[in-house]
């Protein structure tokens, strides 16, 4: 062996090993050490089992609200000057009556100031009230997209943490969509209910003639154990001010409830609430739908409250979690879901397997007994190409789906094309009167260029297959893409070290191909 | 071991008129099949909706499940056996993603004697499913105008035309068979009909490829030779003809063996992948070169003053 024959060999040899040490514990994880710096190839979904979730972020509703919000802010504001309410109108506008033009210029002063997001429009008078209309900015309207759009992925984000699922994903996917990948979960729909449900808590007071004030409305809403109630068209306290909620079992009578810590803001309101409405009932509204109304007995300063009703201790469950994590600022629609089940996902593995063992028998077959000896270097370098295609997918963390599998079976059948192109060209060139070692250099020569072209031209599929596509297809992309790297690796280089090194003479010491 | 001949003589650039009038009768089929067959021919990850593989404890007649889920009120369902190992099928039918889709279909899909377990959930909503469509049709654009690309630089545009023709003429038959067989466009066919884009043409490259070679050994001879191009294309067929068929047939092999042995899951992938290999060998041998050799009669053979790699 020469010395630059050598310097191959170790080279080749030392990719080898590394491979190995790297695809290692895929197979004998148990006895190896810990620090063993090898990986296991990440299966897809579709082979371990588990979901796929795809939720858009309504984001106009995320709008609606915090102009609701704003304007109940401004309500408050107004009524410590004795001035009167403000209202919604739709998503953008917001409309403040006022009593009088003192009335009106303290209105303007105050929005100026505190809310400089809103710009005034026009302003209708009616008799001595003055109704102004307030805007709220596109970019304004933009940014609490935005941002409405990252505080829900941390919403889900902590939810799914409540239930402890194994290494979930949840990114964002688009402008306002979200991607959620949970691992085989046991309790998936309980889950999925968590992560969608707005979990908005309103404190109102329930709307008694006798004690409302003239001003505020009353407006009906539906109780949880059936019928309607009617409110006071006013929140009072909401559930941001909630520090922690747990599921206690009540001493009463034995039902699983949600009890409830406020912070210190929310300590100061309900205690001013409390105090101001002894003996009115405080209903609990969770998402549009009254939970309970227990009435207010004495006024409470300790900063804690409790939600019971017919909860069972899963709906305990699932309230107290959302009430932790918050409310999310707008709903989430449904728009793709891929489940599947670990049985289904083992199964898939087992045939991908199974196909991809027998294409390889079949090929390494054919070769042997089309090309003699040649054809079993051939093989060599598809066995060298399938174990480094495999060690990259697990040294990248690429995740191998089913489509990958078959990729895998493809890279196969494609690494074989390229040895084709060679050794007919080294047949024709022996046909054509050239000795062995003329034939090989003149058939890896002229084999070179057109191998390039042909897999440049595969992965410029895979590359974009892999832009445009999602999860298995992705994982077929990366496959491909992988491959025809590998392939033109051991096609190419490793082959040509091969028959540098090895003689590949037939009985009758001719070139054996 | 040799199993094409050396030295074959078949003189293809003859029978391309036949070859033409076959493609267009394969093409006309399945344009039409594919215009006629509106939104149908898509799959949920297309057209939106709901797709579910079902297993259930005991055998079930496929018969006894369309009655089941029409008796459950669930319209259009496509039924179908999903091949893989035990008794599992697959439903598709239209309907807005819901959060509980897996609870509802086993309720309603079960029999009293019989349970009906959901093993795998496709649900896609009709937003998501135009957008993938629209992701789609780019990503076939772009890969063929990447083709276009590289073929133009290592070649020439005439060649990097006759072989995206080809190619079209590739993906439509094979988009085509897969329909006709009662399949339904998916991610996976449509990974798979990528893949036949970016692979088909290499046997058209190898093929030119040689076409180049002996075009420049015709040059070399003296500079302002005139030469045969549909003499040289037929040559060049010929003398590649074992390695086309050879790699073609391996990977052929391959892509049955998916098909038959890989299970449910990517059994659309692997046959578009198989019948994409045919029609993709069959394109190289009888129409590429051809169509170069067309384009080059009405461009007036500007072929060879320009080939001077």
């Amino acid at each position: 062996m020469t010395v630059k024959q050598q310097q191959q060999s170790f080279f080749y040899g030392a990719l080898l090993l590394i491979s190995l040490m790297i695809l290692a514990p895929n197979f004998i994880a148990e006895y190896l050490p810990t620090w063993w710096p090898g990986k296991k190839i990440n299966l897809g979904l579709d082979l371990k089992g588990g979901s796929y979730l795809v939720l858009s972020v309504q984001t106009e509703e995320a709008v609606k609200s915090q102009l609701g919000q704003i304007a109940g802010s401004i309500n408050n504001d107004l009524k410590k000057a004795g001035v009167v309410r403000g209202r919604q109108l739709n998503a953008r506008e917001i409309e403040l009556t006022s009593l009088g033009d003192r009335a009106l210029v303290e209105i303007e002063n105050l929005v100026r100031k505190n809310y400089p997001e809103l710009t005034k429009g026009e302003i209708k008078n009616e008799g001595n009230r003055y109704k102004v209309t307030y805007r709220i900015s596109e970019d304004k309207a933009e940014t609490i997209k935005k941002d409405s759009v990252m505080q829900a992925i941390e919403t889900v984000r902590s939810r799914v943490d409540y239930y402890g699922v194994t290494e979930p994903v949840i990114q964002r996917a688009g402008a306002d969509r979200i991607m959620i990948q949970l691992p085989n979960v046991t309790d998936l729909e309980a889950v999925k209910k968590t992560i969608g449900s707005v979990a908005k808590l309103e404190f109102r007071l329930v709307y008694e003639a006798s004690r409302t004030s003239p001003e505020t409305a009353s407006i009906k809403f539906p109780q949880k154990e059936g019928g309607e109630i009617a409110l006071e068209d006013d929140v009072l306290m909401t559930g941001d001010v909630i520090e922690h909620a747990a599921v206690e079992i009540s001493p009463q009578n034995n039902q699983p409830e949600v009890t409830l810590r406020l912070n210190s803001i929310g300590k100061g309101v309900f205690d001013r609430i409390t105090g101001a409405n002894v003996g009115r009932q405080l209903a609990i509204v969770l998402d549009k739908v009254v939970q309970s109304a227990p009435e207010i007995k004495v006024r409470i300063g300790g900063g804690s409250a409790v939600i019971s009703g017919s909860f069972t201790k899963q709906e305990a469950k699932q309230l107290a979690v959302v009430l932790r994590s918050g409310a999310l600022p707008a709903p989430l629609k449904h728009e793709e879901e891929r489940t599947v089940g670990a049985a289904l996902g083992s199964d898939s593995i087992k045939a991908g397997m199974i196909a991809s063992i027998v294409s390889a028998i079949v090929v390494i077959c054919f070769m042997a007994v089309y090309y003699g000896r040649s054809g079993i270097l051939a093989n060599a370098c598809l066995i060298l190409n399938i174990t480094f295609l495999l060690a990259s997918l697990a040294l990248f963390g690429a995740t191998l789906t089913l489509p990958g599998i078959a990729g895998l079976a493809l890279t196969l059948g494609m690494a074989v094309d390229a040895n084709v192109i060679i050794y007919e060209r080294i047949r024709e060139e022996i046909r054509n009167g050239a000795s062995a070692t003329a034939a090989i250099a003149a058939g890896f020569n002229k084999a070179h260029w057109t191998i390039l072209d042909a897999n440049l031209t595969t992965l410029l599929s895979g590359l974009v297959l892999f832009a445009f596509g999602t999860g298995p297809i992705r994982g077929f992309a990366v496959t491909l893409s992988l491959g025809i790297i590998t392939t033109l690796i051991t096609a190419l280089y490793v082959n040509k070290f091969g028959f540098d090194i090895f003689k590949l003479r037939n009985s009758k010491g001719e070139l054996s191909i | 071991m040799q199993i094409i001949p050396a030295n074959t003589n078949i003189p293809f650039m003859k029978i391309r008129w036949f070859a033409y009038l076959f493609s267009i009768l394969m093409i006309a089929t399945s344009v039409y099949k594919w215009v006629t067959m509106g939104d149908e021919k898509f799959g949920v990850d297309f057209r939106g909706g709901v797709e579910a593989v079902v297993s259930y404890e005991n055998k079930l007649d496929i018969a006894a499940l369309r009655a089941k889920a029409e008796e459950a009120g669930i319209k259009d369902a496509i039924v179908q056996v999903f091949h893989g190992v035990g008794d599992r099928f697959s439903i598709r039918y239209k309907a807005e993603a819901n959060e509980n889709a897996k609870g509802i279909l086993e309720s309603n899909l079960s029999f009293s004697d019989n349970k009906a377990r959901v093993e795998k959930l496709d649900q896609v909503g009709p937003v998501i499913g135009e957008q993938i469509r629209t992701a789609a049709y780019w990503a076939i654009f772009w890969a063929l105008v990447g083709i276009i690309a590289y073929l133009t630089i290592r070649f020439e545009f005439r060649f990097a035309i006759g072989a995206v023709i080809a190619l079209f003429h590739d993906v439509i038959i094979t988009a085509g068979a897969c329909i006709l067989t009662g399949r339904e466009i998916n991610a996976g066919i449509l990974a798979a009909l990528l893949t036949i884009v970016g692979y088909s043409v290499n046997d058209t490259i190898i093929i030119f490829d040689r076409i180049r070679e002996h075009i420049l050994e015709a040059l070399k001879k003296s500079s302002r030779a005139t030469f045969d191009l549909s003499k040289i294309m037929d040559l060049s067929v010929n003398e590649t003809l074992s390695r086309t068929i050879i790699t073609n047939m391996t990977v052929m092999a391959v892509c049955l063996i998916l098909w038959r042995l890989g299970g449910g899951a990517v059994e659309d992938m692997a046959f578009a992948l198989f019948v994409g290999g045919i029609v993709g060998t069959y394109s190289t041998i009888f129409i590429a070169s051809p169509i170069v050799l067309a384009l080059e009669h009405f461009g007036n053979g500007r072929l060879s003053r320009k080939v001077d790699k």
